[in-house]
């Protein structure tokens, strides 16, 4: 599980970052500005002499916070309508495919762009867009999921024995589906740290002086030539992070699967 | 006791299956899985449906539980068309009338122990209190000869005989009148059949149940069934009473069945 390795490392050096950041992440010291990496300054500092590691450590508590947050926005949205598609079936499910249809159709970078030009860009504008935007890949997998449970003997079963429906979803569809939730929702959180990443790489996500891993590279591609170690340290922060999760993902797949259950 | 009194009846059952969803350019694709089968069980009865694999048995079964619409027939409880009632009145028509299916592993929830599983079969105002509720499961469990130690158990610690007595465990709670049996114990060992044919015999007195018993193993129909129906492509060759049908076989697609197991 070296997945679950990194994703703890990560996830406690944002929990950590007063006690583990060398320095104060947006003290400004004109004198050190754009030293190369040294032993006083592991990762070197950007152009205001602002110290890399500890905007670094700072910005996992961003990046993940809005990663976790709008995963957990998509899942949850996700669950609710893959719940209602698959299991009323009929009208309400064409109805409903239909809208997840038409929403993944759109590419999904435009429409983000569009609506965090028209409002004004902040934290909480990036994470309701990114949480709002994803759900659909969720809602058709937890769909096809509960399709599959319709069909089972065991549901039948619940079925014959005369339970309201909100018993059978909640003793029988829920928490046979919350195997593959748990995997994608992994998935969906490096996924949300990349596009976040992006938004903030163009400008309109998380705005400075808020450290992000997605400012702090575009702080490397506004800065010097010259300064590679901002790029460069947070490209590889955004990269481990999102692997991290993806080996997470696959991990738990593997330690979840219904069939090494039965 | 009522003997004669008639508690389910099927009336010319018609079921289709579209195997194919229709598009602009081809027709649906239509399997006809039962075509005209009628046939009535008194109340305390064991009728037998024996027949080859893909005849047509669960497609009857899962239409008198409700779950596959019929084309056109009727299926009555106690005089009640089950596919003619509100929602309602069929949840309390579908609690006296539980299912024991062929796989006992697909018929259990992967997550819920073997006493969530039973409890869920018990209505919440049958009981008084949690503790009523428990003996309640416990006495199903005995019932079915598994003891207290089963409780807490999930499916996939059970033997496949044990997952079965869960399942009849759990169509036991809510106090139905007839029990449909589709190939209990045909994923099950020779010897765990045996147990089970007892049990089965042994409930059914105690209890005064009736039963629908599917199967194709023509000895454990003449150990279990008072009346017999033997089917073939979706229509019933013939319906009599057990000695007619293994003495003095009138159809002669029964006298082969006989034969291939040797019983004539
Ligand atoms: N959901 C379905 N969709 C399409 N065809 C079906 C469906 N269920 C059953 N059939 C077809 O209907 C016919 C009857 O099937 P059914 O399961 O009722 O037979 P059976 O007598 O119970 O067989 P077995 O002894 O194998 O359980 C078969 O040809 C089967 O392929
Ligand atoms: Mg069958």
């Amino acid at each position: 599980m070296v997945g679950a390795v990194i994703v703890l490392i990560i996830f406690f050096s944002a929990l950590g970052a007063p006690i583990l950041a060398p320095y104060d992440v947006n003290a400004q010291n004109l004198t050190m500005s754009l030293q190369p990496p040294s032993t006083s300054h592991l990762l070197g500092t950007d152009v205001y002499g602002r110290d890399l590691l500890s905007r670094l450590i700072y910005g996992a508590r961003v990046s993940l916070g809005i990663g976790l947050s709008a995963a957990f926005i998509a899942t949850t949205v996700g669950v609710f309508v893959g719940v209602f598609a698959g299991f009323l079936g009929g009208w309400v499910d064409w109805l409903l495919m239909r809208i997840v249809d038409v929403l993944m159709g759109f590419p999904r970078l435009v429409v983000m762009l569009l609506a965090v030009g028209f409002g004004t860009p902040s934290i909480w504008l990036t994470l309701t867009v990114l949480g709002l935007l994803a759900w659909m890949e969720v809602a058709r997998i937890v769909r096809g999921e509960v399709m599959v449970i319709r069909e089972m003997l065991y549901l039948k079963a619940a079925q014959a024995l005369g339970l309201k429906r909100s018993r059978i979803i909640m003793g029988y569809i829920l928490p046979n589906v919350i195997g593959s939730v748990i995997v994608s929702t992994t998935l969906l959180i490096g996924t949300m740290i990349l596009v976040e990443a992006s938004l903030s790489f163009l400008g309109l996500g998380v705005q400075p002086p808020n450290a992000s891993w997605g400012t702090i590279l575009n702080q490397g591609r506004v800065d010097p030539v010259g300064a590679w170690w901002i790029s460069a340290f947070g490209g590889l922060m955004i990269i481990i992070t999102v692997v991290g999760f993806n080996l997470l993902g696959d991990g738990l797949r593997d330690l979840l699967d219904p069939r090494s259950l039965t | 006791m009522g003997h004669s009194q008639l508690l389910l009846s099927v009336e010319d059952l018609i079921i289709h299956y579209q195997s194919r969803k229709s598009t602009l350019f081809t027709k649906p694709e239509i399997v006809s899985a039962v075509r005209g089968v009628t046939f009535s069980i008194n109340s305390g009865e064991t009728l037998a449906i024996v027949g080859e694999s893909g005849c047509g048995k669960t497609s009857i079964v899962m239409s008198i539980l409700g779950f596959v619409k019929p084309v056109s027939g009727k299926i009555k409880y106690k005089g009640t068309d089950i596919w003619d009632v509100t929602r309602e009145e069929l949840r309390g028509i579908r609690r006296k009338i539980q299912p024991v299916f062929q796989d006992p592993h697909h018929s259990l929830n992967p997550r819920m122990t073997v006493g969530q599983a039973i409890e869920d079969g018990l209505w919440p105002h049958q009981y008084e209190d949690m503790i009523e509720k428990q003996n309640g499961v416990l006495e199903l469990l005995r019932a079915v000869r598994l003891g207290k130690e089963h409780l807490n158990t999930y499916p996939h610690q059970l033997s496949g005989g044990q997952k079965q007595r869960v399942c009849i465990a759990r169509a036991l709670a809510p106090n139905p009148e007839l029990l449909i049996l589709d190939e209990p114990l045909s994923s099950q060992d020779l010897s765990i059949q045996a147990t089970l044919v007892n049990l089965l015999l042994d409930l059914k007195q105690k209890k005064g149940l009736t039963y629908l018993f599917i199967s194709h193993d023509l000895r454990i129909v003449r150990s279990i069934a008072q009346q017999v129906a033997v089917m073939r492509d979706g229509i019933l060759v013939e319906v009599s009473d057990r000695d007619s049908i293994f003495n003095n076989p009138q159809h002669s697609y029964t006298e082969s069945l006989l034969k291939s197991s040797g019983l004539l």
